[in-house]
Formats: C-alpha cells, sequence, structure tokens
C-alpha cells in the first residue's frame, strides 16, 4: 500500500451519528496492511473514531471497536431524556452536551490535540459565517464536542470566541479540508450514502429527506473536488447500516463493511503497480457514487 | 453598471422581503432586467419582477406571508406537519399569487427560469414554461412550510436544497449577471448571541445550502460579470418586521453599487464575507470587496 499512495496520506473520516459506528470494518482491513496514516481528520461521529486511532494507533483499532460497542443513545442524552428536552424548548439547545462530554473523557485521555500521536483535526462549522473550521491544534473535547454539536439538538460550542455547530453543516465528510491541509493522497472512510428509498410525500417523510438530498449534494463536491487534486481511496461501505439510531445494527454492518474494504485492497495491491494518480478509486458499483463522478472514477482491478 | 442585466434571486427565509427594496434601487438607477432567474422564496421576487408587478404589490404580498402564513416558526412547522394544514396554506399562497401573476410563463414580459429539486432525485429542476403558479409554488416548497408539488410525473420542492443560489439555470446569453443575495452573507459572530434552537437548526441548514453556492459562483464568473447585492439584515426566521426587511434591502443595494464600477469585466463584485474564504473566487473576485 504505502508504494502507491502518494504521501502524506491522510485518512478522511466522515460523520453520520450512529452509522459512525461502521468505519471499524474498514479501518480493521486498514490495519492488516502496511499502511500508517501521517494524518487523520474527522467530522463529528468520523472525529470521535479518527482522536481514538490518533490517541495510540495501535490499539486505535480494538479501541474503536470496543467504544462503538458501548455506545448507544443515553451516551447523548443519559437519562430521561425526553423530560429534559422538554424543559429546553426554549433554550439554545433540546438538550445539554454534558453527558456527552462526560463520555468522551472517559474514553480519551490526551487533552490536547497536538499531543496524539498521530497529527489529528476535527472539523466543525463556524455558526455565524458557515465555514469549515478545521482544529488541528488546542484542547481536544471541545473540538470534538463542537465538531458533533447536532444543529439545534446539542448547544454550539464557544471556543476562542466563536461558536460551532456539527461540521455536518459544511463538511461532513472533510476531503477538502484535507486536501489544503496538504494531504498527498485521502483514504475515505465513509458512512454511507444511503440509496433514495422509498420516496414519500408526507411532510415528515419529506423533510426525513431534505437532509439526505442535501448531504449527498455535499459528499459529491468534496469527492469530486478532492479527486482532481490527489488519488482519492473511497472504500466500499455496506448499503444496510440500519435506522439511524440502530447502533447496534450498525455494528453488524461494520463486519461486511470489513469484509468489503479487504477485497478492495487486496485488488488494488495485486492490481495496481504504480504509484497512483489523482482520480477517485472505487468499485464502479459503488451506491455512493453518482454521474458527475463517473468521469473520475479509476477502478481499481485494472 | 448600466443597460440590460440578468437578474437572480436568491433563497433567503425571512430576509427574502429585502430583495424587493433591491429591485426598487436597480429600477431607480435604470438598470433593466432582460431575464429573471430565481430559486426557494427568491422565486416569488423572480417571478414578480418578470410579470411587470409594482414592488408594492411584491411589498403586500411579503407582509401578508410573513404575517399570516409564517408567523411563528414552532406553529407554521406544526401546521406544515399536517397533511390536511399544509394543502389549506398552499391554497391561500396560490390564489394570493394567481392574482399577481400572469397564469402561464409564456405571458411574461421577460424570460423567466424558476429552480426546484426533484424530491426522488435530488436532482436540480429548471423551470421555464407552463403554468407559473404552480411553478413558483414548487420553487418555494420549502419543507416543513409546503407540501410538495406534483408536476409532470415528479414531486418537486425547495430549490434552495441544490441551488439556494441558482446560477447554473442563467440564460447563456446574459452578460452581466446581479445577484440579489439574502441568505449568502455571513452574520455578525454578536448577531447570534440569544439564539434558540431552532434558530441554530435553520441557520446550519442555510449553512449547507450556502456552502453549494461557491462552485456555481466561479463557474458563472469565469463567462459573466457577477454583482453581488447582499444582505445578513435580521435573523432568517424572524418574520416580524417585513418591512425592515426591505428597508435593508434598499440600503444594501444604494450601498454596493456605489461601489461597482461603470465598465464591468469577468468576474465576481462584492463578494459577501462568508463566501470570500472560498480560495478560488478570492482569487476570481475583482473591484471592491
Amino acid at each position: 500500500m504505502t508504494r502507491l499512495l502518494p504521501r502524506p496520506v491522510h485518512y478522511v473520516m466522515a460523520g453520520g451519528g450512529s452509522h459512525g459506528a461502521v468505519q471499524w470494518g474498514a479501518l480493521q482491513a486498514l490495519a492488516q496492511t502496511d499502511l500508517v496514516p501521517d494524518a487523520i481528520i474527522g467530522t463529528s461521529a468520523g472525529a470521535l473514531t479518527g482522536s481514538i486511532l490518533a490517541e495510540d494507533f495501535a490499539s486505535g483499532v480494538h479501541r474503536i471497536a470496543y467504544v462503538w460497542g458501548q455506545i448507544n443513545m443515553s451516551f447523548l442524552t443519559g437519562d430521561r431524556w425526553l423530560t429534559r428536552s422538554l424543559t429546553n424548548v426554549r433554550s439554545v439547545s433540546l438538550m445539554p452536551n454534558t453527558t456527552q462530554e462526560a463520555t468522551l473523557r472517559s474514553i480519551l485521555h490526551t487533552s490536547r490535540i497536538e499531543s496524539l500521536e498521530i497529527p489529528f483535526a476535527a472539523v466543525a462549522t463556524d455558526l455565524a459565517d458557515g465555514s469549515p473550521h478545521v482544529f488541528d491544534s488546542g484542547l481536544l473535547i471541545p473540538a470534538l464536542l463542537a465538531s458533533s454539536a447536532i444543529p439545534g439538538v446539542l448547544p454550539p460550542v464557544e471556543i476562542d470566541g466563536r461558536r460551532y455547530v456539527d461540521g455536518l453543516a459544511s463538511a461532513n465528510l472533510p476531503a477538502i479540508p484535507a486536501l489544503h491541509q496538504g494531504a498527498g493522497s485521502i483514504v475515505v472512510l465513509d458512512t454511507g450514502s444511503r440509496a433514495p428509498g422509498e420516496v414519500g410525500t408526507t411532510p415528515a417523510k419529506v423533510i426525513g429527506r431534505v437532509g439526505a438530498i442535501m448531504a449527498a449534494s455535499q459528499r459529491r463536491r468534496q469527492l469530486r473536488e478532492a479527486a482532481r487534486n490527489v488519488p482519492v481511496l473511497l472504500l466500499p461501505t455496506p448499503a444496510d447500516l440500519g435506522g439511524t439510531l440502530d447502533f447496534a445494527g450498525t455494528m453488524r454492518a461494520g463486519a461486511s463493511g470489513y469484509a468489503m474494504a479487504r477485497a478492495f485492497l487486496t485488488d488494488l495491491v495485486l492490481h495496481r503497480r504504480r504509484r497512483l494518480r489523482p482520480g477517485l478509486y472505487a468499485r464502479p458499483d459503488d451506491h455512493g457514487l453518482s454521474d458527475d463522478l463517473r468521469p473520475l472514477l479509476r477502478e481499481v482491478d485494472r | 453598471m448600466k443597460g440590460s442585466v440578468t437578474v437572480v434571486t436568491t433563497f433567503g427565509l425571512a430576509r427574502t422581503p429585502a430583495q424587493v427594496g433591491m429591485l426598487e434601487v436597480l429600477a431607480e438607477r435604470a438598470i433593466t432586467p432582460r431575464a429573471a432567474v430565481g430559486s426557494s422564496l427568491g422565486a416569488v421576487n423572480a417571478a414578480g419582477l418578470a410579470a411587470g408587478c409594482h414592488p408594492d404589490q411584491l411589498r403586500e404580498f411579503w407582509g401578508w406571508l410573513l404575517a399570516e402564513v409564517m408567523a411563528s416558526p414552532v406553529r407554521t412547522l406544526a401546521k406544515g406537519l399536517s397533511t390536511r394544514q399544509s394543502r389549506k396554506q398552499v391554497e391561500l399562497v396560490r390564489e394570493r399569487l394567481a392574482g399577481m401573476l400572469p397564469s402561464r410563463f409564456e405571458e411574461l414580459a421577460i424570460p423567466l427560469r424558476l429552480v426546484a429539486t426533484d424530491l426522488e432525485t435530488g436532482d436540480e429542476v429548471v423551470l421555464d414554461s407552463g403554468d407559473l403558479v404552480e411553478a413558483v409554488m414548487a420553487s418555494c416548497a420549502l419543507p416543513g412550510l409546503f407540501p410538495p408539488v406534483r408536476y409532470g410525473d415528479a414531486h418537486l420542492i425547495d430549490g434552495g436544497l441544490v441551488a439556494g443560489m441558482p446560477l447554473r439555470a442563467v440564460p447563456p446569453d446574459s452578460k452581466t449577471v446581479v445577484v440579489l443575495d439574502t441568505g449568502h452573507a455571513a452574520m455578525a459572530e454578536e448577531a447570534l448571541v440569544g439564539y434558540r434552537w431552532w434558530e441554530v437548526a435553520a441557520l446550519s441548514y442555510a449553512h449547507q445550502i450556502r456552502g453549494q453556492a461557491a462552485n456555481a459562483l466561479i463557474l458563472t464568473a469565469t463567462k459573466h460579470p457577477v454583482v453581488m447585492i447582499s444582505t445578513a439584515h435580521g435573523r432568517l426566521l424572524d418574520v416580524s418586521d417585513p418591512a425592515g426587511a426591505v428597508r435593508a434591502g434598499r440600503e444594501a443595494a444604494e450601498q454596493q453599487i456605489a461601489a461597482v464600477p461603470a465598465r464591468l469585466r469577468r468576474g465576481v463584485y462584492n463578494l459577501p464575507r462568508g463566501l470570500d474564504d472560498y480560495a478560488p473566487l478570492a482569487a476570481l473576485g475583482v473591484g471592491p470587496a
């Protein structure tokens, strides 16, 4: 692998709430190659997973599987979330982030980002101007809280006088920020781009669909811009991740994610001899590919 | 800046009435539109412009819409979530629009192109012929406010989801493009104090829309001079003062048109703060920021 990818190699970890749990599978497959990332950048759930990996790379993959195995809704909400959110109905968020902060502190032991073993960055959205902000130094826990502050649900996090919310509003799959950091090649750990399911026209279904449409458009832009400039490996992600709050179902999907990523990486190593040129390296049948990404597609086994 | 231009109206939630003030200033400066392009709630102003409506008609429409239909965010959402209630709302809006606009695109004074989103595929759809009121309703079918509009085989919703600044729909034979922007300029940090959770959610939703503008703006500015007139006045969900929004639009237009030289080159004039951090855009920017 290392001979194929121009350095520095950046792992890009997409956000996706409970669907972040699927990334353990692909990370397991990557850990079985000779590849060690020069930097890791993540958004939201991907930032949490990325920071665990960056803290101690050798044990990281095992800790990630363990941590995501323990996480469920109470990670965010604590007990009695319904009563608590009803009392916050006129507040800046429906829930406080105290439970989330306590959980993060029990998982991570490094206080500053620059003290992590592998250079790491978390992406959040500046609430005033909407730009993606890359936290690559400073306190780790506040940056992770900012990166995963689901707008409206969890409070914006104030850091150095500015307010930040979840990176999903600006760069949920932070490939362009990785490019700006100087990535020589990018390995994308996605959380699946769900193919449009049954489309309903009831108001609740429409609202649900809106997030998916906007996320897909933003994801395409990130992949397109990155793949024009550097080789981008889009590791395959299983399609059946379960519901948005189905942590256990997503964990199980991670197992097939492992098998898919392993086959993908094996094909790449067997069929490619020279250093990869800029482009999007993905399975042609990857459900996350759209027509405007196809011109950038490079097949792995050719 | 002189002569005929293509006018583009963006998304802007409760700020959209500011575009009416901007249109007034364009008319006073004898800057004449030869085509109009609109998306999301901006579609109403683009259609009004193309129909030759008097600005007072548009003022009255926004005063009514913001007071009667969008009055309180929580109540509006509650209504929007009920299929029956949201149908009822739509009928009221449709009647108002029908009273103000001709019934078909073909009857308009200048060409008009409106942008909507295909609910199923997420594709950008350009509407430029046939039933005008239906097209306006489709372009501004904000999720949670109005239900999707059935259009042929497709269901269409808010064009802002994929093109809050609908530059890809600008007719290729356009010369100067003037963007009346109520959604893309950054807010001042101080303006965020006292935000409620639904405002944080709406602003983040707006940010996701804003992020899409950079690419379309680059493509357009390499072919045409693009003059932006932007305002970030007022909160995106504050529907209490449409007249104030119109005034803010007037002020923004007066200041920002004055900053534009008489002879224009390709590039972006008046790139607003918040879009200026996209490096390729800043490189294209000409004239005073």
